[in-house]
């Protein structure tokens, strides 16, 4: 074969790759591959490809990495796309698990019967603000309907007799809030706007929980990141942040009043007891179809944490991409869940109490 | 293996597929996006331009606050950008003396070239905090009651600051369009006019800008084009609130960054996502209609020239 002929050949497959392509625009999503099965190993050999929260792909990243090395025939591959994404594309079977910092509410089961959603970790949603005259360090006390109040543009300044009402040593300045909130939507915005939501009626008549509400004051920024800048460079700023940011950045956050009358400061610690006071007295739901927010009676509870999510949908394709699936979600829930993962990038692990009812929901997994 | 014409005929068709796909790649783009958006024409039908309201767990969308947004900051930057640009483009072509007539083209051309990110980020650097620190507090001391220019919060985002940076934006589009209108006014009127006993400005008010304004029409089109698409310096610097502005000061939000916020979200619903794709759709239409509208006179005035040019939409 000649040069330019070569030339012709190359030319030829850019053609073909250039008319595939289109196909690949037309049909709109990108096919993910299924594990095939392997004859030796434990684990049938493949890829599994995550995809979905932002926030949670650091995580699902560190813990593709320790699971390849683990399972060398296993690949997982991880992708950050947005909740909405990994939901709608793990029901459509596009992607073997959706990653998203909401659970499937009412309207998404209806849509999406076909999915269940594991909790992997857990997150919260933190109160910060930057007020002059109060020292970098102080966990303000603040209510649930408080910062509803100031969000929704009833209380518009730090004066308020409210503030000084809750933090009587300190002095608050005749100041305008500056309420920041997330631009994008959000896993934080859906647990900060549930906690809004199960503690004000006017907040739930008229913004309610989602990822990205109609907001009815302030100003939005593009990712934590943002909202922390925003804050931060602005006298008389509030925002709310995951835990991840709050430690990351030493940020003092608000202590919340909790359900059982005392003011929480959001930790790794008083998540868990959270979660774990919320699976131990009952009523919560089976399927974790809810967030962990105020209807929680532990003492020292941080009133506004959620779980985040890996969707994953019913009927697989076959039986060892079934058993792929469950082996990873042991391992992630299971030795997955120390510090170095889940701290580390941001995240408290999971209490064990949560285990029987994910064993019973991957029952539901074929 | 060929001769040689089969071979110039086969690179031919090679080429042709190419352009085709092209061609058809936007076809696809705008058959998608008038798929998608199609539930949500249906559905809201023409009062989604007018109603303020969106509200995606009510499934309740009205554009009119993206549309507000969008050309309040799009009509802004026009205002601070044409008589910079249009004093550039006069100084360039009539003014500058010639061995530094090169540079200056060039620099401002190499503006066009910058990233929007990178405009974004110099914004929320500079442009924010000088609006925050010094603007915003002249303003509530001295205009308070003045209806369009109450500062309501000292923030720095907003309206403003998007504006300017978009200005910058589309200054270099702007200012060479007005370079080239006006270096192709003919030699022999500006002489003659020159001859008559006419000053320099005389020359430039009253033959050159005549003679060029059709051009800088159409660049200031092509600039409103550029303007209303700009998503990512809006995003960083508007304060994506959806709300109508109601002051030079106010948080805003346009389509554009509507959509890069929220869209990767949006297609868990299927009439969300089409909702927000109609909003696409509206961008796309005005684009559409700009570029044509200013390309033509582009072309009518000037020749070829804009039929290829290097200044995208967005």
């Amino acid at each position: 074969m000649n040069k330019s002929s070569k030339k012709k050949m190359l030319l030829g497959v850019a053609t073909v790759s250039a008319v595939v392509g289109l196909s690949f625009l037309v049909s709109g999503c990108a096919k993910s591959k299924t594990p095939t099965a392997s004859s030796s190993a434990k684990v049938p050999a493949g890829t599994l490809t995550i995809s979905g929260s932002t926030m949670l792909y650091p995580l699902n990243s560190v813990w593709a990495v320790k699971y390849h090395k683990l399972h060398p025939n296993v690949t997982v591959s991880v992708a950050g796309t947005g909740s909405g994404f990994g939901i709608s594309n793990a029901a459509d079977g596009n992607i073997t698990i959706g990653a998203s910092d909401a659970y499937l509410t009412k309207a998404f089961k209806k849509r999406y019967p076909n999915l269940i959603n594991v909790p992997v970790a857990l997150d919260d949603a933190q109160v910060i603000y930057n007020i002059p005259g109060i020292p970098n360090n102080v966990n303000l006390k603040m209510t649930p309907k408080l910062v509803a109040e100031i969000y929704m543009g009833k209380i518009k300044n730090w004066d308020n007799p409210a503030f000084k009402k809750l933090n009587p040593q300190y002095k608050f300045p005749n100041l305008h809030i500056f309420v920041v909130h997330r631009a994008d939507a959000s896993g934080t915005t859906f647990d900060f706007t549930s906690l809004l939501t199960d503690t004000s009626k006017a907040w739930a008549k008229k913004v309610g929980r989602s990822l990205s509400p109609d907001w009815p004051t302030g100003s939005g920024y593009l990712g934590s990141d943002a909202v922390v800048a925003a804050v931060k460079s602005t006298a008389g700023g509030i925002g709310y942040v995951g835990l991840g940011w709050v430690l990351e950045y030493h940020l003092a956050s608000a202590a919340m009043l909790n359900k059982a009358g005392n003011y929480v400061v959001g930790s790794v610690k008083t998540i868990a007891a959270a979660a774990n006071s919320a699976l131990k007295q009952g009523g919560f739901p089976a399927d974790f179809d809810k967030s962990i927010v105020w209807n929680v009676y532990a003492k020292n509870a941080y009133p506004d944490s959620n779980f985040e999510f890996w969707m994953i949908r019913k009927k697989q394709p076959n039986p060892s991409t079934t058993k792929s699936i469950k082996d990873l979600i042991n391992w992630a829930l299971g030795p997955g869940q120390a510090a170095k993962y889940t701290v580390k990038t941001g995240f408290a692990p999971l209490p064990k109490s949560v285990l029987p009812n994910v064993k019973k929901l991957l029952a539901q997994v074929k | 293996m060929f001769n040689l014409k089969y071979k110039d005929d086969f690179f031919k068709f090679i080429l042709s597929v190419f352009v085709l796909a092209v061609v058809v790649i936007f076809l696809i783009a705008v058959i998608v996006i008038l798929y998608y958006s199609y539930p949500s024409i249906s559905r809201y039908g023409i009062s989604f331009l007018w109603k303020k309201e969106w509200n995606p767990p009510a499934e309740i969308f009205g554009a009119l606050t993206f549309l507000a947004g969008t050309f309040f900051v799009t009509f802004l930057a026009l205002i601070f950008a044409i008589p910079l640009s249009l004093g550039t483009g006069i100084f360039l072509q009539e003014y500058c003396p010639f061995f530094l007539r090169g540079i200056f083209t060039i620099i401002i051309e190499m503006l066009a070239g910058i990233p929007s990110v990178v405009f974004g980020v110099w914004g929320v650097l500079t442009v924010v905090p000088w609006i925050r620190e010094s603007v915003e507090p002249f303003f509530s001391r001295h205009f308070s009651g003045v209806p369009f220019l109450k500062v309501e919060e000292n923030i720095g985002y907003g309206i403003l600051a998007a504006s300017i940076i978009v200005a910058f934006m589309i200054l270099p589009i702007i200012a060479s369009i007005t370079k080239d209108s006006l270096s192709s006014v003919p030699k022999l009127a500006k002489d003659g006019a020159l001859a008559m006993g006419a000053t320099k400005l005389d020359v430039i008010k009253d033959v050159s800008m005549p003679y060029a304004l059709n051009g800088i029409y159409g660049g200031i089109i092509l600039g409103f084009g550029r303007a209303i698409g700009e998503t990512i310096a809006t995003v960083l610097l508007i304060g994506n609130q959806a709300i109508v502005p109601k002051s030079l000061f106010s948080v805003g939000y346009t389509i554009s960054s509507m959509l890069a916020n929220t869209f990767t979200f949006a297609v868990i619903s299927p009439i969300y996502a089409s909702a927000e794709v109609e909003l696409a759709l509206i961008l796309l239409l005005i684009s559409l209609m700009v570029n044509i509208v200013g390309r033509n006179i582009l072309n009518r005035v000037i020749g070829g020239r804009f039929s290829r040019s290097q200044f995208g939409g967005g």
